[in-house]
């Protein structure tokens, strides 16, 4: 298959120079060649005529007295003319009376090619050029009075001439091509001085768009390449200032989608900090009684230390989740991030009679991912799950590893599902889910898709949704695979172009 | 010796076909007025009488002439013959050459022609100041110079001078054949006997006035005119004999009244310088016939070979 050829805009620039200039060049070389040509053939038909004239003055006495002793010396005297070929004097009815020719003498015959007898008939100068014989035929009529006395017809060698012009065609062609090489360099310098700096804001634009906001171009010239730059870079400075509160803005909405989840874990948590509290109050309200009972007093101390624990593990998780983190990106195995957030999800699930199934990928490679990041978003996806099922169901959760792109690129991800067996999402509302305050829930900010949506972008990947309504909706997180490659100034991954549109 | 040989088979060839065959006067629906012109330089001859012979020709339309043509040649006998067969119908000359043909053909000069603006001119005959010949009695022993041996006024009318004065002419061939009790003559060799005696060949030279006055000043002072010879016109036009009446009666009103027109006049000043054309004298008619008399008694059969 035949691909466009790419040519960079200097590559442009200078190939439209380049052949400009040596259309340029080829044209005035070509018309220098043919000026000079027709100069030098111009010449010689003048300088034949002079010579036609010159010898009419002596042929047009002698040809009326039909003198042919002075008209063989005339045609003989011809020869001194410069590069002449054959002369040839011929009376009223065109008989050759007076010749000159190296080869063969037609003396008092009629000429036997279609030109000689064009010549014969013909009353003005006729010139004629034979480039293959290299020849300049001339002729005209010697008239005297009223009368046609017959005529002169002179041959002349081109070859000089054409020897000269084969010496300039090659002179000019020398210092065209001489010239065409030093314009060339000259092209390829200005080429380069008018590129270079739209090559450098085209990498700054490039180093922005990958999220490099500090890149400035900082090229400082009078014109308008100048004016770009300086617009471009107050342009990048107020991007930089937008992005930042964007930053902002998004960690105001991530802390509000945050503290909105930790809201609805509240009623669970309790629940689950609640059961073991009870417990311990239990065995320690028996205490006293049993204090001498060691079978009580070590079951006593197992289950409070259990419960304690499991008590201080919730918190953990709880802390992890609520607490603002930096951004790191480090590989992650998805399955442990995915497992956590449902595990302190779980007692919600239950509480709502909601079972969630996990189906983890075996082998799955690591993803580079912000853990904290991320984990908001599996709860989010859990949580709307959860809610969506109002009469108990099941969520399941699976992770496996697929490739998606276009023909040219294809990369791998590490896809995560949670499936859900609620209502669904009507088809109206699929293209809103993802709007931030976009709910069809009573309860719920309307952050979480949206939130949800940023970071798997950020990270390289994409959120989809597929959902039938009265059957349930399925949420695929797509993950890529491999090193980030590079990490953009927030500290999110950014794995490539592709990912970015989905 | 070649190229001779290869020049008599071209004369054989052409020369005659065109020198008789090709002098035409009639030919199919066309009337061409021929003009005769003895000269070896044919376009010098032509060149300078074709217009003025277009000029006549066009006036006489009217009698059914279509056009007209300069017909040159190099020997009077060969214009004689021509006018006999009537493929000549006019020319023109000095007194002596139109004389002669009118002798040799019948010709009838009909027009004098003032060639350079003189209606008629002399010949004089000159010595070098420095040579101390004062008169052409003191010619006897001596060399003298003429032009041309048909020339008019440089030989002619210097002969009939001389011979009037009993002065005896001799043919030499250089200035040390002459003998004491004649004068040797011979003929300037480029046409010119003021050449001759400048280069100190001769004794004295014919020429005529407008001549002399044309010569550098330092060689016309070193000269001296020491005799004049008759005046006779300067230049004569004459038909063929058997020319139709009709064409010759409108031919001399035509030429006659030419000097009448500016376009008449810029022909006949393109032609000679002539400034008008007119009738001959009629003194001069009877002055003609004695030179001619003069010139067939004698030059004899010299004339033959003109």
């Amino acid at each position: 298959m035949n691909r466009p050829l790419k040519l960079s805009l200097k590559s442009k620039i200078f190939l439209s120079a380049a052949l400009f200039y040596l259309a340029a060049l080829g044209t005035l070389t070509y018309l220098t060649i043919r000026s000079h040509t027709n100069s030098l053939l111009a010449q010689m038909g003048e300088r034949a005529k002079v010579g036609l004239n010159l010898m009419e003055l002596s042929v047009t006495g002698a040809l009326y007295k039909l003198d042919t002793f002075r008209l063989e010396t005339i045609a003989r005297e011809a020869k001194a003319l410069p590069n002449v070929a054959y002369a040839y004097i011929f009376d009223d009815k065109g008989r050759i009376v007076g010749d000159y020719h190296e080869d063969q003498r037609q003396l008092l015959s009629t000429f036997t090619d279609e030109l000689g007898q064009q010549i014969v008939k013909s009353n003005t100068t006729l010139l004629r050029l034979d480039y293959n014989k290299e020849l300049l035929d001339i002729s005209k009529p010697v008239n005297l009075g009223h009368e046609k006395l017959g005529g002169i017809r002179l041959g002349f060698d081109l070859n000089p001439i054409f020897e000269d012009i084969e010496d300039v065609t090659f002179k000019a062609v020398g210092v065209s091509s001489s010239m065409f090489l030093i314009g060339l360099g000259i092209i390829f310098v200005i080429t380069s001085k008018m590129t270079k700096p739209l090559e450098r804001l085209t990498l700054a634009a490039k180093r922005i768009e990958d999220g490099d906001l500090q890149h400035r171009v900082s090229i400082h010239r009078d014109d308008e390449i100048g004016s770009l730059a300086t617009a471009f870079d107050q342009m990048a400075e107020r991007l930089l200032q937008r992005e930042k509160e964007l930053k902002e803005s998004q960690a105001v909405l991530r802390r509000a989608d945050r503290l909105s989840s930790l809201g609805l874990l509240t009623a669970g948590l309790a629940h689950e900090i609640r059961n073991p509290l009870v417990a311990i109050r239990t065995f320690t309200q028996l205490l006293p009684e049993r204090y001498d009972d060691a079978d009580f007093r070590e079951g006593f101390q197992g289950l409070a230390l259990k419960e304690v624990d499991r008590i201080c593990g919730l918190i953990n998780d709880l802390l992890s989740f609520a607490r603002p983190s930096k951004p790191t990106v480090a590989p992650e195995n998805i399955n442990d991030v995915v497992d956590n957030i449902a595990r302190i999800l779980d007692t919600q699930a239950k509480e709502k009679s909601v079972e969630i199934v996990r189906q983890f990928g075996d082998d799955l490679p690591s993803v580079w991912i912000d853990r904290e990041q991320m984990k908001q978003v599996f709860m989010n996806l859990i949580l709307n799950a959860i809610q969506a099922m109002k009469d108990g169901g099941s969520i399941e959760i699976s992770t496996r590893l697929t490739a998606k792109g276009d023909t040219e690129v294809i990369r791998e991800y590490v896809q995560v599902e949670v499936r859900d067996t609620g209502v669904g999402i009507p088809p109206e509302n699929l293209e809103q889910i993802f709007d931030p305050f976009f709910t069809s829930k009573d309860e719920g900010s309307g952050l979480g898709l949206a939130v949800s949506h940023q970071i798997v972008r950020e990270h390289g990947g994409f959120l989809t949704v597929n959902s039938t309504v009265g059957k349930g909706t399925s949420f695929f997180v797509h993950v890529p695979v491999g090193k980030p490659i590079h990490t953009a100034a927030n500290g999110r991954a950014r794995v490539n172009e592709a990912n970015l549109n989905h | 010796m070649k190229m001779s040989a290869r020049a008599l088979v071209f004369l054989l060839l052409f020369q005659f076909p065109l020198v008789f065959g090709g002098f035409y006067a009639f030919a199919a629906g066309e009337r061409i007025l021929v003009f005769g012109r003895v000269h070896d330089d044919p376009v010098r001859s032509i060149r300078d009488r074709q217009e003025f012979v277009d000029y006549i020709a066009k006036k006489l339309a009217p009698l059914g002439i279509t056009g007209g043509r300069v017909l040159v040649v190099e020997k009077m006998q060969m214009l004689a013959q021509a006018l006999k067969d009537g493929k000549v119908d006019l020319f023109h000359d000095s007194v002596v050459p139109t004389m002669v043909l009118s002798k040799w053909t019948g010709a009838v000069p009909i027009l004098r022609q003032w060639k350079y603006g003189e209606p008629d001119y002399e010949g004089v005959i000159v010595v070098q100041k420095n040579s101390g010949i004062n008169s052409i009695s003191e010619l006897k022993g001596k060399v003298i110079a003429f032009e041309e041996p048909h020339s008019t006024s440089a030989s002619i009318l210097p002969r009939m001078l001389l011979e009037e004065k009993k002065l005896k002419l001799v043919p030499v061939k250089s200035r040390d054949g002459a003998k004491p009790d004649s004068v040797g003559y011979i003929y300037g060799a480029d046409g010119s006997g003021v050449n001759v005696l400048m280069t100190g060949r001769v004794d004295a030279a014919t020429t005529i006035p407008r001549e002399i006055e044309r010569l550098k000043p330092e060689v016309r002072d070193s000269l001296k005119v020491i005799a004049k010879t008759v005046s006779v016109p300067r230049q004569i036009i004459a038909v063929r004999k058997d020319l139709d009446p009709k064409i010759i009666k409108a031919l001399k009103e035509i030429l006659n009244n030419m000097d009448a027109t500016p376009e008449g006049q810029g022909v006949l000043k393109r032609q000679q310088n002539t400034s008008k054309i007119d009738e001959i004298p009629p003194g001069s008619l009877e002055q003609l016939k004695h030179i001619t008399k003069y010139v067939f008694s004698s030059l004899g059969k010299e004339v033959e070979s003109w």
